[in-house]
């Protein structure tokens, strides 16, 4: 966390706000106006929807198309996906454990957390709101296929889902199937492919065109 | 039913856009692929809340501009090295400026929400690593 706390500034001639104590403000700002009536937590999770998609590191994409196409990381990804994903740098959060779920023909994988909103940052970047929605969190444990179905992803029935509940200690992520079409694309090329909803397992990754 | 999934509608994004384009320092916005970006999750809190207090409660943009740029000044003439400022740290000293004005928040009650949200360990409801399914479908159950 020391590489983050270099970059905040200080305000106004005080003392340096760290980045914990920055969010600790901007949350605090956010709970007494909603409190207040103000805004509603609606509108601003409208807003933050806008550009969600551009938050955080995202190295999620990278991690998947190297696991498809270099057999020995998926091994060590799928064994230990915090000391995998720190091969490709990134430092992680201390004191959290990361899994990654691989998903097969026979085998999908679902993720969410049933209490809040615990979610693999340092490799998916900011969750979407609709992560800590009571109605995902209820949902994804009690009607996984309606879930994904509402998302565009309709499994065949000879699929077996299992759905995960992420935690402070264990955040999990799925690794998706590689699609078809792809063989001798560059790993770059295939993480284009790579979808947030496909990490948590409620969509699909792209699959290439024609 | 709740919809989970609901996306702004396509006009939302040229709109706030556009509000990002007129604000001061705009090439020290972080940007990823030419998309406004944010490092950490509170930047985008505090941005959506700022873009959504404008358009709900429709005070008018150049109120946040000029904070925002006091904000940065106030910054500028208190530190030596001026290359090195934060942008959405800036912004968060900004809307708490507007919203003090406002009269939506006094310092006070900021000064102790923070606290007691600093005092309060994050993972304090779900820390537990849960390490088997918590439901599982098998496959074929309707075929």
């Amino acid at each position: 966390m020391t590489s983050t706390h270099e970059k905040i500034q200080p305000v106004e001639g005080l003392a340096k706000h760290s980045d914990e104590e920055l969010a600790a403000r901007a949350k605090a700002m956010e709970s007494i106006l909603v409190e207040k009536g103000i805004i509603g937590s609606d509108a601003i999770d409208y807003m933050s929807s806008v550009y969600e998609n551009e938050v955080g590191p995202q190295l999620g994409a990278q991690v998947v198309a190297k696991a498809w196409t270099d057999p020995e990381f998926k091994q060590r990804l799928l064994a230990d996906a915090t000391e995998a994903c720190k091969e490709l740098g990134f430092s992680g959060m201390q004191g959290e454990e990361m899994t990654a779920l691989e998903n097969t023909d026979d085998v999908h994988h679902l993720v969410v957390c049933t209490l809040c909103s615990c979610y693999p940052w340092p490799v998916l970047g900011l969750p979407p709101n609709w992560y800590k929605y009571p109605a995902y969190r209820a949902r994804a444990v009690r009607d996984p296929r309606g879930v994904m179905k509402e998302f565009g992803l309709d499994l065949p029935d000879s699929v077996e889902v299992r759905v995960w509940d992420s935690s402070a200690e264990l955040r999990y992520f799925v690794l998706p199937q590689r699609p078809a079409g792809t063989d001798g694309w560059t790993e770059e090329q295939l993480a284009a492919l790579v979808t947030r909803d496909a990490m948590i397992g409620v969509g699909d990754v792209r699959h290439p065109e024609g | 039913m709740q919809t989970i999934n609901e996306r702004p509608s396509p006009d939302t994004k040229p709109r706030v856009d556009s509000l990002v384009d007129v604000l001061p320092f705009n090439d020290r916005i972080p940007r990823h692929d030419g998309e406004v970006a944010f490092d950490h999750a509170w930047e985008i809190r505090a941005f959506a809340m700022t873009v959504a207090l404008h358009e709900r409660l429709g005070f008018p943009w150049e109120e946040f501009q000029a904070e925002l740029i006091g904000a940065i000044e106030r910054w500028e003439a208190a530190q030596s090295d001026l290359a090195q400022w934060s942008y959405y740290e800036r912004w968060l000293a900004a809307l708490e400026e507007l919203a003090r004005g406002k009269g939506w928040v006094t310092g006070d009650e900021l000064d102790s929400r923070t606290r007691e949200i600093l005092d309060q360990p994050s993972t304090k409801d779900h820390h537990h690593a849960v390490r088997d399914p918590v439901a599982i479908v098998p496959a074929g159950r309707d075929a």
